[in-house]
């Protein structure tokens, strides 16, 4: 029976697990995970005091028409799951100190001093002007990638759009969202984003990402005969210049980062002796991030040659602040995430607003998430961030200081391992991203971070990616 | 109801001029690598830290700060 090793459990790995079962009853697909949990960047966990910890805030947009497909053929209900955004965002403005609530009329924010509606008259014109006269370029033009190499900023600049709005709204929220803020994003990240968002609705998920998406494909793939095996990090590939011919897996060491409950820096790193070299299998697909799959090729003489750009590639470190409180802290009419906070957390949302299984916890005031960047924060201790995001949140309208609401829990979380770091989508660094398929015949590559048909550094890139992986060994296999 | 011929084409004719008008307004242009900019570049040039932007790799900083007055 045809044997399909895949590295990496989180959403690229079990995407193409899934994928490749489906189509096909006699491949064998196992998957090694590295660490404790599935999910990569999407999981969740309970610690040991039962709360929900989140590897950072993630917004389901509808736009994930792949990600959702395999949800629902995995048997997940969005009925009762995916609670409506109603496509409502916030901004709060540091030159003002207001809060601009946009979409939905229906929504009653504005009943909180210091909320308006819609931004003011004369900027909607200018937005809707710059829309209008770059309609074309924004939306229809098909060669957008020619503009990875300079910002949105500059890009939008060139075109007309006003200087001095550029550092709020979309601008400001787009750099927050994949993580860049202050630095800039490519304009071809920006510009297929703004595409994928004609459709702007977006989901919050009602509970633990864990339990509710990653867990029912994993259930999914076991059921059709795939095995998953954790605690599995791979060392090193072997390969005889055309092929892959071994992988080298070992047991992670999880005494420095106490199973993941402690803060660890750089790479996991193996217990001596514990090498396992596999080569019975047809093909390998590596979802590996970034950084791990750098330090695989670094010191292998024909992966860099393959490889000689990926060093360009560089990643940042996610931040997400998690706080339960006695008593609330922001109005309950605050209907999802609010935007444009100062660094290094730039959004926050008060779950308790919003999703069941929280509302109707009367243990809990609010439920608040944070995220952002450590960007320009590194030396900062947690105590410290921890004073500049309350500070910070404080001066949102209608919001209380939590410390006298009373903080039942929190934690701040510096994802600074190699495992957990995001891509960089700075300008230019398109052209040093592999693609799926690899000079090696039995080699392929999926992850968020790979080129693939959607191409953005999210959730859905990642299954399609996966998906891609798999649809490559499934031609091989028809040949 | 039978729309009349004199009206189909006025519809489409106005449709025509719409998409066209739609069309110019949009400041295309065929290249826009050759694009001049017009007073600087990205306001954030001076705390971007990106290496392959290409204004970065033309030597072109002359970014003007934030503050524009």
């Amino acid at each position: 029976m045809p044997k399909v090793l895949i590295f990496g459990s989180g959403l690229a790995g079990l995407s193409a697990g899934i994928h490749l079962l489906e189509a096909r009853k006699d491949i064998a697909v196992t998957i090694y995970e590295m660490g404790h949990y599935p999910g990569g960047k999407a999981k969740s966990y309970r610690n040991e005091k039962g709360f929900n910890i989140d590897h950072g805030f993630h917004a389901f947009f509808a736009f994930y028409a792949n990600f959702r497909n395999l949800l629902k053929r995995a048997g997940v209900k969005e009925k009762g799951l995916f609670v409506s955004s109603r496509n409502i965002s916030y901004f709060y403005e540091e030159d003002s100190g207001r809060v601009h609530q946009v979409s939905s009329p229906f929504v009653n924010t504005g009943d909180v001093d210091g909320v308006s509606f819609g931004y003011p008259v004369k900027e909607s014109l200018k937005i809707a002007d710059f829309g209008a006269r770059n309609y074309f370029d924004i939306y229809v033009y098909p060669k957008i990638e020619k503009w990875d190499d300079i910002c949105y900023t500059a890009w939008a600049i060139e075109r007309g759009f006003d200087k001095n709005l550029v550092e709020k709204r979309w601008f400001r929220f787009s750099r927050d969202a994949y993580f860049n803020w202050p630095n800039e994003v490519s304009a071809y990240i920006t510009l297929k984003s703004i595409r994928n968002l004609r459709n702007p609705k977006f989901f919050y998920i009602n509970g633990n990402y864990g339990e509710n998406l990653i867990n029912p494909l994993v259930n999914f793939f076991k059921k059709m005969g795939g095995e998953l095996i954790f605690r599995k990090k791979l060392v090193r590939i072997e390969h005889d210049g055309e092929q892959i011919t071994a992988a080298i897996i070992a047991d992670p060491d999880p005494s420095p980062h106490d199973c993941g409950k402690k803060q660890w820096d750089g790479n996991i790193p193996v217990l001596t002796g514990t090498d396992v070299r596999i080569s019975d299998f047809d093909y390998i697909i590596l979802t590996l991030p970034i950084d791990n799959f750098k330090e695989l090729v670094s010191g292998d003489e024909t992966l860099e040659k393959m490889y000689p750009d990926v060093k360009n590639l560089r990643t940042v470190v996610t931040m997400s602040y998690q706080m339960w409180t006695k008593e609330r802290v922001l109005p309950e009419e605050y209907w999802g995430g609010i935007n444009g906070l100062n660094e290094p957390m730039g959004t926050v949302i008060d779950y308790k607003n919003i999703v069941e299984v929280y509302k109707n916890n009367y243990e809990y005031g609010s439920v608040l998430e944070w995220v952002g960047q450590e960007t320009g924060f590194e030396d900062k201790s947690d105590d410290e961030i921890k004073e500049i995001i309350i500070n910070g949140f404080l001066k949102i309208p209608g919001a209380k200081d939590p410390r006298k609401a009373g903080i039942i829990y929190d934690l701040l979380k510096r994802s600074r391992g190699s495992h957990q770091r995001f891509i960089l989508t700075e300008p230019g660094i398109n052209k040093f991203r592999p693609h799926v398929s690899t000079p090696m015949k039995n080699l392929f590559l999926a992850g968020d971070w790979i080129r693939n048909h959607v191409d953005l550094p999210t959730m859905e890139g990642a299954v399609k990616a996966g998906m891609e992986a798999s649809e490559k060994i499934l031609k091989h296999f028809s040949k | 109801m039978r729309i009349e011929d004199k009206s189909r084409r006025q519809f489409f004719l106005n449709l025509f001029i719409g998409s066209a008008g739609l069309f110019f307004m949009s400041g295309r242009r065929t290249d826009q690598s050759t694009i001049k900019l017009k007073t600087g570049h990205s306001v954030n040039c001076n705390n971007c830290s990106a290496r392959f932007c290409r204004y970065y790799h033309t030597g072109n900083k002359e970014c003007k700060p934030y503050s524009i007055p």
